[in-house]
């Protein structure tokens, strides 16, 4: 940020710090969304026949995805911490 | 191929360099040179001792029986692990600053430090734990037998018993080494936590490589690994019901109340900037040690002969395709796998039995003499080493009765089912200020009630307390209390059965007894402190417990407990902290509380409050502090009064300085208003002055009697002139409070006389009759005797002056009232208006158009200032007739005495 002491800074932080935390919370309903609930449903029969099942690179994309997103949350939170630190 | 004993010497090497590692990791502890030890990586490596060897081998297995199931008992911890946020957070908080040594611990702290959930949650952990450290050392006698079953010479191997009780012996030889070498203040194992990452490592590297080799070894790539599979071996139609939520929901508690991952996520952590790491990288493990799981099912399906065990694929492909290296690669990884649990599976235990039960024993043993005698820290390692023994006796026994039937292959989640009764306690302890221990209890007990007669039980098949008839038809016939069909809710697998009646009754009963139920005092602060941990300052304890207990016995008993140089440490900053260059501190209620949290590191909360409670007393909260843990809608109400007293002195503040402000613009209008008055009062003498000055000078030939007319009114004027000038200097020493002031018995008889002596020219010529009572005015005051006959002066004067009447007559009276003397003057002239009555103290407020010559009007204001440095007051009386002037003076306290006597 430009002004890091400044007030519009020091209010800009702030909101950003409750935007990350409001993420943080949510990640996980998004991940219990996808993964148990019956949305799970729709690629049980899609089993394609050639190549892997759909239903597995459902599932593993899910997953992948989730920990791709914690990784970016989680980066955003330690440069934060540093940033509060120095 | 491998022969059985290159196998063993295989596990000696691999054990052997763990020890080193642990060996190294120690060391650099010690000399508190950790380094890259205490990174976010050593951290989730060290988490992923989640992955036993249940998942090593299990997951195929179970991906070959269930299809996809396995994957939900990874999704559970993923969907922690990403909303770190919520929970682990402030667990990994909580347990920072309340040096938490194990989950038991935390719960027992939780509720008032109450050593009966303490005992309660470790034997629920060693119940449940017990038949999984079976399944480890089953898996580990199974992967054995993998490799000898290829090999000719079998009489040389020993039976399956035999290598499980040895594997025993030498895990827990290495956990009593690195487990217990020490009682760390923090329960840390930094040489363990090495081992356990560098075991990660292998297992992830093992799996990976058996994963790689049959995707693009045996087949040509994921197409065709996937190529065999179809949605009936995926399960996908029957697995995606309650019991694909169940797995998810038993993992995802099971991360968080299992003992071992609670050791390894909250009590080993070192910074909690580390768990933001691990909270995307410890799925990301979980998700490659699933990666796999499915195309190595497939391989072993198709590879190998009908009848193999799914639970060996992992060794079992790479054999059967010649692939030696590979295979003990991958019994390497099971290996690791299987101790790295069993190891940390056994400190954490070790820690709660003998914190949670053999110290609360010992204590009540020796109740006469703990001050005294005893040193804590061998009795701690002691009973330390003789638990882990223990838990892996008794894993061992477990494996040795019920093992090769079929009832090891579902442990696993029924262990889970056994740890989830502790996740009601837990989470509402650390979000719900209402939760109480009896609350807490009820639930656990309720909760595993259920679970031990609904799946623990039945899991025996008939061999344990409950028979096969039973469980089959209900006890005694009552098909109603059938365990897998309770009330006749059948029709459901077994597990979302047990875990549906067990997780209700036990949040029930959690909650409701809650509510019915009074915390204590220390239950209620520990809440709060708990409940609120991200908002209480960290290192001051928000409510501190008053209690006393000497230095001396405090230091005895840190020392015992402790170990004299970390005692001698923590006691001397503590010193240093209080100003004291030398000697034991004060035993104050801060630094008892501190001590009983540094002994709660070692010792576990309930007994360090048991100790220290033994030598301070239970200790008492002040009604006040309680009132400030009460509750948040309390902490609210405290601040916003705060708030309002701040606003209120403000707006006092406020009105002060307006007042002060209006004061400042009067005194400014009112000296501006003197001045003119003073120049106007001047300007007229010195007119009359200069104009007769003048006449003198321009006109040589004036006759003498004209000449000394004049020159008598220039002096005459002077003299107004120069009184004038004394008077306004007279007031403004009177108004500075500059003047110097005499203090004399002095006689008010004495001073009328005086008054009236002074007087009596002004009085010739006039008919004025005085009317006075010699016998009333014989009181003597404090007073300057001069000051005062002025004031009287100018009191008859103005009298003689303004009281013009047919028949003048002034009145003096002289009236005692308590220890006060009133004299009253008073006049029968027209008197002054009632509106006039403070005017008359302004200065040069002369009333109306009679004045005479002489007066400035200044006598009245210099008159009050007088009597006010005398210490009495002079005012108008409201009268009908007449001006009456009222002069209150105190009485000389010496003088009156001396009458009375």
């Amino acid at each position: 940020m430009d002004d890091p002491g400044g007030d519009s800074g020091l209010a800009e932080r702030q909101h950003r710090q409750r935007r990350l935390q409001d993420a943080a919370l949510l990640l996980p309903l998004v991940g219990a969304f996808f993964l148990i609930s019956p949305v799970i449903l729709i690629f049980r029969d899609s089993s394609g026949g050639e190549g892997v099942p759909a239903v597995v690179v459902y599932l593993f994309s899910v997953w992948l995805g989730l920990i791709v997103a914690a990784a970016l949350l989680s980066r955003s939170f330690l440069r934060q911490d540093t940033h509060e630190d120095g | 191929m491998l022969s059985w004993n290159a196998l063993i010497w295989v596990c000696i090497l691999y054990v052997s360099f763990l020890f080193l590692i642990a060996f190294w990791a120690e060391r650099r502890a010690a000399r508190g040179a950790l380094g890259w030890l205490r990174s976010p990586v050593v951290y989730t490596l060290s988490i992923s001792v989640y992955c036993t060897a249940w998942t090593f081998y299990g997951a195929v297995g179970s991906a070959a029986r269930n299809g996809l199931e396995f994957v939900a008992i990874y999704t559970g911890p993923t969907l922690v692990f990403i909303g770190w946020w919520w929970v682990l957070r402030k667990l990994v908080r909580i347990g920072r600053v309340q040096r938490t040594t194990s989950i038991a611990d935390l719960i027992s702290s939780r509720y008032g430090k109450s050593p009966a959930l303490g005992v309660a949650v470790t034997l629920l952990a060693v119940i449940a734990t017990t038949p999984y450290i079976a399944l480890q050392l089953q898996s580990l006698t199974l992967s054995f037998s993998a490799f000898s079953a290829s090999v000719e010479q079998a009489e040389q191997i020993p039976t399956a018993g035999v290598t499980a009780f040895w594997i025993a012996a030498g895990l827990a030889l290495f956990t009593i080494l690195f487990g217990t070498r020490n009682v760390d203040a923090n329960e840390r194992h930094h040489g363990v936590v090495t081992a356990i990452a560098v075991e990660a490592v292998v297992k992830l590297v093992a799996l990976l490589s058996v994963g790689i080799f049959v995707v693009w070894g045996v087949s040509s790539g994921p197409a065709d690994a996937f190529s065999g599979i179809t949605a009936e071996a995926l399960r996908t139609d029957e697995i995606f019901g309650p019991r694909w939520v169940a797995i998810t929901f038993l993992s995802a508690s099971a991360i968080i109340c299992l003992p071992r991952m609670f050791q390894v996520t909250v009590v080993e952590n070192v910074d909690e900037r580390h768990l933001a790491t691990a909270s995307w990288a410890f799925p990301l493990y979980l998700f490659l040690m699933c990666l796999f799981v499915l195309p190595i099912a497939i391989a072993g399906q198709t590879l190998l002969p009908e009848g193999a065990n799914p639970d060996l694929y992992v060794l079992s492909v790479p054999l059967a395709e010649g692939r030696n290296t590979l295979a003990l690669l991958a019994f390497l990884g099971g290996f690791s796998s299987a101790t790295s649990m069993v190891i940390v599976a056994a400190i954490a235990l070790s820690t709660m039995v003998s914190n949670h039960i053999v110290m609360p024993l010992w204590l009540a043993t020796r109740q006469d003499d703990t001050k005294t005698s005893g040193d804590v820290r061998s009795v701690l390692l002691l009973s330390r080493r003789i638990s882990i023994g223990g838990m892996l006796l008794l894993g061992y026994l477990y494996f040795r009765f019920t093992g090769g039937t079929g009832a090891l292959a579902s442990i696993g989640l029924i262990a889970f089912a056994g740890v989830a009764q502790v996740l009601p306690g837990l989470i509402g302890g650390i979000f719900w200020r209402g939760a109480t221990k009896a609350g807490a209890l009820s639930g656990l007990a309720a909760g595993f009630i259920v679970w031990a007669y609904t799946l623990f039980l039945p899991s025996f098949e008939g061999s344990l307390l409950v028979s096969a008839a039973a469980i089959a038809e209900g006890p005694f016939g009552i098909s109603a209390l059938r365990p897998q069909a309770l009330f006749g809710l059948s029709g459901f697998d077994p597990l979302v059965h047990s875990l549906f009646w067990s997780m209700a009754v036990n949040i029930f009963a959690f909650m409701i007894v809650s509510v019915l139920t009074v915390p204590g005092q220390l239950e209620r602060i520990q809440g709060a402190q708990f409940v609120d941990v991200f908002r209480m300052s960290e290192d001051g304890p928000g409510v501190v417990v008053q209690r006393s207990a000497t230095s001396e016995d405090l230091f005895t008993l840190a020392q015992r407990i402790l170990g004299p140089n970390h005692a001698h440490r923590l006691f001397s900053a503590a010193a240093m902290e209080q100003g004291k260059n030398s000697g034991l501190p004060d035993p104050t209620d801060g630094f008892i509380q501190q001590l009983e949290r540094e002994l709660a590191g070692s010792v576990g909360a309930a007994s360090a409050h048991a100790m220290v409670s033994q030598i301070a007393g239970g200790g008492t909260v002040s009604v006040t502090d309680l009132m400030q843990i009460a509750d948040e809608t309390a902490q609210i109400m405290t601040y916003s009064q705060r708030l309002e007293r701040q606003s209120r002195e403000l707006e006092e503040t406020a009105r002060q300085l307006r007042l002060a402000n209006t004061r400042l613009t009067e005194i400014s209008a009112q000296k501006d208003a003197f001045l003119s008055q003073v120049s106007h009062e001047l300007r007229t003498p010195m007119t009359s002055v200069r104009s007769f000055a003048e006449i003198l000078r321009d006109t040589p030939d004036l006759d003498a009697a004209h000449t000394r007319r004049f020159l008598k009114i220039i002096h005459d004027e002077s003299e107004r002139l120069t009184r004038l000038l004394d008077e306004i200097l007279d007031l403004s020493f009177l108004e500075s409070g500059r003047m110097s002031w005499r203090r004399d018995e002095v006689s008010l008889t004495e001073v009328i006389d005086r008054a009236l002596a002074s007087t009596e020219g002004l009085r010739d010529g006039t008919n004025i009759v005085i009317h006075r009572d010699r016998a009333s005015e014989d009181v003597i005051v404090t007073a300057d005797f001069d000051r005062l006959a002025q004031v009287f002066i100018n009191l008859l004067s103005n009298a003689v002056k303004y009281g013009k009447a047919d028949a003048p007559e002034i009145r003096i009276a002289v009236t005692r009232f308590g220890g006060k003397v009133h004299v009253d003057v008073s006049d029968n002239g027209p008197g002054i208006p009632m509106h006039d009555s403070e005017r008359v103290f302004e200065k040069f407020a002369r009333l109306g158009e009679i004045t005479l010559a002489g007066g400035a009007g200044l006598g009245l204001p210099i008159s009050r200032e007088i009597i006010h440095n005398l210490g009495g007051s002079l005012d108008l009386l409201p009268v009908p007739v007449g001006a009456t002037f009222r002069v209150t003076l105190p009485v000389s306290e010496t003088a009156s005495l001396s009458a009375r006597a």
